[in-house]
């Protein structure tokens, strides 16, 4: 128990630390928000005006509690982009990019588990080097370019779909997720490939352990050994690259989102960086920090359950 | 009771493909294993013994594979058996036990669980309750305690010594015909082996259990064997009863193992006391297994007394710098004749916590360790792994430095040989790169002086000149540790810690390098202080030892009278742990 | 690591790929079959044919040519990269690992919580507060690049420190440098090698994603993300903009993964 509790306080300080890292980061490197506001045709009084507002004066930490304050009541300040509040713009995109990083991760665990077992299994054989091939190529494809030549054919060639009409998910949404087949196919191809490969290389790995020769010796059956023995010790180490992956998921989806012209939040960070909207990067790079924290956190406390020398000390 | 053979080996010959050539490991063996006995095979590593065992198994790797032979069992060729009929014979009728209990066991399954495996497969119509009493069972009777908090532990929560015997239990517990040891007790320590040993023995006596004991310890195979198989490259050499191949080995090689092989039988010709002593082991190791004091749970209590006596930090860390101050280490002893003096001397290790606040626990792990070298003189140290002899030579050449008490030295600081001459040499570089280093540290040398004493100290160690150009994983473990020996040399010592120089070594090799030290000891006049776990060694080496127990010198003595008339009972433990 | 006939065979072709990719840049740089950023309206969104043998974009750009041009621009983004994130990460992690102790715990806290991070996130983060640019990407992506070299060789020293032959040194009368530098420097040169490797294969797809998201290289400079990123309105008319581009990208990172394989 004492393991668990250790882990949640880390999760709670990890989290103060990248939301002040954020703070620190968007607030207080670039500089005076009340000029880059205002643009330096304004004039001394109106900023002396706005800094007042925007509470620029006072001392760093009493502004990072109070800009932690409001990020907890929802209220993310305004985007100087669009002029509306940064809470409502989030909201109506966060859906889309949560739909492509769930399809994304559903095919990374459909595609990479059973073909890597397979991979392990027949290690060596015909059927291994196929899919050994398909690792490499899908590994060194950058999910953007795959997400073009996936437009290039399943778009133009093929017209399964017709690149660039995103059907928003109120409207149809059997046909949001027929579109949203091909971005996270794009987005999961080369995750799945990482995936495949550690796991093949991991359950070999497992295969050449004592504890293996002492399953044969026991007069198991191949696939008794392999499913009974290997694949809990193999899986061990698979777990913490499995957080790596869905963190890159999360921000491959920056990328997808601008290939398939999706709304989503990835495609919001990047106008908003091109614009220099730091409302809107500060709260979506705290936003993805978060996640990928949490995301850690249940690792962590995955890995104790599955590792009992973990869960003795 | 009318003996026929329950295994035969005819003609095995065993390869390794690679790349299209096949390698022979093991060389047209044929031997037989008879009912209800126990059969040694012996040998150094790579002369195939293990290979042997798990061709019987059916358990070689993938690229080694059986090219002629048959191995019979029951009347029936192992060789030829399908998949499905092996299965059913491996576990219940032939079983095997490896020689790493810490990876053996699946580190992710109950001991329980790992247990039951061999009866789910293999007794599938019983009862679960019926089950877990007889994995209880077996636990108890391979001699482990409390089976039922037992059952639901991990292997990680049991010493080598536990996990060999849960391997044993769950070895037994179909009641095979035939039991295959590989090593069974050599990652163990002595005391624990011997109990392994008796097991195995009590085991074959009560089940009629026949039994292939492999080992490259010959001491091991006479303990229990009647007969015996000498392997060397893949073939045997020599084999019968074991007395006869003591008494009178017939082959050279198996000579050589001997004699490299000091064996109390050899130290104690023609001494009344000792034949007591041989009669005494030689008595059948009836199992006293009741008096399970074991070294292994007394450890453990002693382990946690240690804990306990865990000292915070402030006040110790205090003292700790107070007498280090004062024990700066005294050049030029009193004494002309003492190399080295060591008084009262206390060794902490700081535990490292892995936190950035906590402070910094000292546990002592060496007690008032008073000891010294006469010129000229080789002072053993002996005890188990984790007695502290290794902590003894760190702190005596200075690398720990958590330290209080006195050490002195008659001259400038020793050199020290480490046990691994894998890991005390740098593998990244050149053997004439690695002697030169410490000229180069010294400084005052030109480059053309460095490689003329480069060529010297090869020629001192028995090295040929053509070695200095290679890189380390080029050369064998002997030859490395005649390099690790030279760049100790090399520095022109008066005085040189051996850590178990020669235990990472297969046992001819053994021989070689003890001899080379004996001669570089009479040529440079130097003095040791020599590690080693093996009493053969330390015989073999020593004028006097010192034995370490937890911690602790127990006990002092010039070797022959340590050998006859040990003081301490550990000290007589450990002896007893000899043939 | 075991060699086998495999690993072997991948070598080769990890090699064969990559020099093939070397030859267009280094032909690249001293001739191009035309000025990488002349227009010609005349060959708009012109197909593959023997006088353009990529095509040409909407701009009537010659595609091989630039295609040569930005391969060199996103090779020199991505050795620069891995050369700063090398050298400072070698040295933070040598030091680090060897003497341990509270700087080396926070820093390694720090480090433990960036790994975490994916790259291109953290360099959209980087790049929003310097801006976009050729250099300032190369900064970014450099500084990223630190704490996962600094992190391999961190553990490398830790683990070596503590073998015999460090312990050797010591009683010799080696300085801490000298055994840092002299005595266990050597020993990582595996590891090091593998992971400048990844590193580059991560730093040409990094710089080709921020790049493509008009991030990174600015025009009229072209970068193979950049060309990928200018292809993208055109991809119906004149997909070959796009492709050969991303065909040089992905032979570059696959070459290098099978060499590094090995």
């Amino acid at each position: 128990m004492g393991y668990t509790l250790k882990k949640i306080l880390t999760l709670v300080i990890t989290l103060i630390m990248v939301s002040f890292f954020t703070f620190i980061a968007f607030q207080v490197i670039p500089g005076d928000s009340a000029t880059t506001q205002l643009g330096i045709n304004a004039t001394k009084e109106n900023v002396e005006a706005l800094r007042e507002t925007m509470n620029l004066n006072e001392n760093v930490m009493v502004r990072y509690v109070k800009w932690l304050g409001n990020v907890f009541t929802g209220d993310f300040g305004t985007s100087s982009q669009y002029g509306v509040p940064v809470s409502s713009l989030i909201l109506e995109r966060m859906p889309v990019t949560i739909w492509l990083a769930v399809l994304s991760i559903l095919f990374i665990v459909i595609l990479s588990i059973p073909l890597g077992i397979i991979a392990a299994k027949k290690e060596g054989g015909a059927l291994d080097r196929i899919i050994s091939f398909f690792t490499h190529t899908g590994m060194g494809i950058p999910p953007f370019f795959l997400g073009i030549i996936i437009t290039i054919i399943f778009g133009f060639i093929l017209k399964w779909f017709t690149p660039g009409r995103y059907v928003d998910p109120k409207e149809n949404f059997a046909l949001f997720l027929g579109y949203m087949i091909y971005p996270a196919l794009a987005n999961a191809i080369p995750k799945a490939a990482m995936v495949l490969k550690f796991l093949r290389s991991s359950i070999i790995r497992q295969l050449q352990m004592d504890y293996v020769r002492t399953a044969r010796s026991k007069g198991n059956l191949e696939n008794a050994i392999l499913y009974r023995h290997v694949l809990k010790n193999a899986f061990i180490p698979v777990l913490t690259f499995i957080a790596m992956i869905i963190a890159e998921t999360l921000a491959g989806s920056i990328m997808i989102e601008q290939v398939f012209s999706l709304p989503g939040l990835g495609r919001l960070l990047v106008m908003a960086i091109s614009n220099r909207d730091y409302a809107v990067v500060q709260i979506i790079v705290l936003y993805i920090a978060a996640i990928i924290v949490v995301i850690n956190f249940i690792v962590d406390v995955l890995y104790q359950w599955i590792d009992p020398r973990v869960r003795v000390k | 009771m009318v003996n026929h053979p329950i295994i035969k080996v005819e003609d095995v010959t065993i390869g390794f493909n690679h790349k299209g050539n096949t390698n022979k490991v093991v060389d047209k063996i044929s031997f037989e294993l008879e009912e209800g006995e126990i059969l040694g095979i012996v040998g150094e590593s790579g002369s195939g013994k293990t290979m042997t065992a798990l061709a019987i198994m059916g358990l070689l790797s993938r690229d080694a594979e059986v090219l002629e032979g048959s191995i019979l069992f029951d009347h029936k060729d192992l060789l030829k058996l399908k998949q499905e009929e092996l299965r059913k014979i491996n576990g219940s009728m032939i079983s095997m036990i490896f020689q790493e209990p810490m990876t053996s066991l699946n580190p992710v399954i109950t001991i329980g669980h790992q247990v039951e495996e061999m009866l789910l497969l293999h007794e599938p119509g019983l009862h679960s309750s019926e089950r877990k009493n007889r994995i209880l069972e077996a636990l108890q009777e391979a001699g482990l305690k409390e089976v039922e908090l037992l059952y639901h532990k991990y292997p990680h929560q049991l010493s080598g010594g536990m996990r060999q015997r849960v391997m044993i239990a769950m070895a037994m517990i179909c009641n095979p015909k035939v039991l295959i040891a590989d090593e069974p007790t050599t990652a163990l320590d002595v005391t624990i082996q011997a109990k392994i040993l008796k097991l195995i023995k009590k085991l074959n006596k009560d089940y009629g259990t026949s039994v292939i004991l492999i080992s490259h310890d010959l001491g091991v195979i006479k303990s229990i064997c009647k007969k015996a198989l000498v392997m060397e490259g893949g073939k045997i050499v020599e084999q019968g009863l074991v007395e006869d191949i003591f008494s009178n080995p017939g082959k050279d090689y198996t000579k050589k193992l001997l004699a490299a092989m000091p064996t109390r039988d050899k130290i104690i010709v023609n001494d009344e006391f000792n034949k007591k002593l041989v009669i005494e082991s030689d008595r059948n190791p009836e199992i006293e297994d009741n008096e399970k004091s074991e070294i292994e749970n007394d450890r453990n209590s002693k382990v946690e007394g240690n804990r306990k006596s865990e000292i915070e930090d402030n006040k110790k860390s205090e003292i700790v710098d107070k007498k280090n101050a004062e024990s700066k280490v005294l050049q030029n002893s009193d004494d002309e004749n003492t190399i080295l003096e060591v008084k009262d001397l206390d060794v902490f290790y700081g535990e490292n916590t892995k936190k950035i606040f906590s402070k910094r626990k000292l546990k002592k792990v060496l007690n008032k360790v008073s000891l010294s070298v006469k010129h000229g003189e080789i002072l053993g140290i002996v005890g188990e792994s984790g007695s502290g002899k290794s902590t003894l030579a760190k702190a005596i050449t200075g690398l720990v430095k958590d330290v209080s008490g006195e050490i002195k030295f008659k001259d400038i600081k020793p050199q020290m040989v480490f046990q691994d001459p894998y890991g005390s040499l740098n593998p990244a570089k050149k053997v004439s790169w690695i002697l030169e280093e410490p000229l180069k540290l010294v400084g005052g040398y030109t480059k053309a002086e460095r490689k003329e004493k480069v060529l010297q100290i090869l020629k001192e160690v028995d090295l040929e000149e053509k070695y200095k150009d290679r890189y380390l994983s080029q050369l064998s473990g002997g030859q490395r540790q005649r390099v690790a020996i030279g760049t100790a040399l090399i520095q022109n010592p008066k005085f040189i810690v051996l850590d178990e120089p020669v235990s990472a070594l297969d046992v001819t090799v053994q021989a070689q390098i003890l001899e080379l030290l004996k001669k570089l000891r009479a040529e440079h006049d130097l003095s040791y202080l020599f590690i080693s776990h093996d009493l053969n060694v330390i015989y073999q080496m020593c004028d006097r030892v010192c034995v370490m127990y937890q911690g602790e010198i127990v006990e002092t003595a010039a070797i022959d009278k340590l050998f006859k008339q040990p003081n301490h009972p550990y000290s007589k433990k450990l002896l007893e742990t000899i043939v | 690591m075991k060699k086998t006939k495999t690993n072997n065979l991948n070598f080769i072709i990890g090699i064969a790929i990559i020099s093939f990719v070397l030859l267009f840049i280094i032909v690249g740089l001293f001739y191009t079959p035309y000025d990488p950023n002349g227009m010609d309206v005349t060959a708009k969104n012109m197909a593959p044919s023997l006088s353009h043998p990529f095509g040409t974009d909407n701009f009537g750009r010659d595609v091989l040519s630039r295609v040569m041009e930005g391969g060199r621009t996103t090779f020199f983004v991505a050795l620069s990269t891995v050369a700063i994130g090398a050298s400072f990460g070698t040295l933070l992690g040598a030091f680090t690992g060897y003497y341990g102790g509270w700087l080396d715990e926070i820093l390694m806290r720090i480090n433990d919580g960036l790994a975490s991070f994916p790259s291109i996130l953290l360099a959209l983060i980087v790049v929003s507060l310097i801006g976009p640019g050729k250099y300032n990407i190369i900064v970014a992506l450099g500084i990223i690049f630190i704490p996962s070299f600094a992190r391999v060789i961190r553990s490398e020293y830790i683990t070596l420190k503590e073998r015999d032959f460090v312990k050797n040194a010591k009683l010799m009368g080696a300085s801490d440098l000298r055994i840092m530098f002299v005595h266990i420097l050597p020993n990582t040169k595996a590891i090091l090698l593998s992971t400048i490797t990844i590193g580059f294969n991560n730093a040409v797809i990094a710089e080709a994603g921020m790049s493509y998201l008009q991030l990174g290289v600015q025009p009229p400079d072209p970068s193979l993300g950049r060309m990928l990123a200018e292809a993208g309105s055109y991809m119906f008319m004149s997909p070959w903009c796009a492709i050969f581009p991303g065909i040089m990208i992905v032979l570059t990172v696959i070459g290098i993964s099978l060499i590094n394989e090995r």
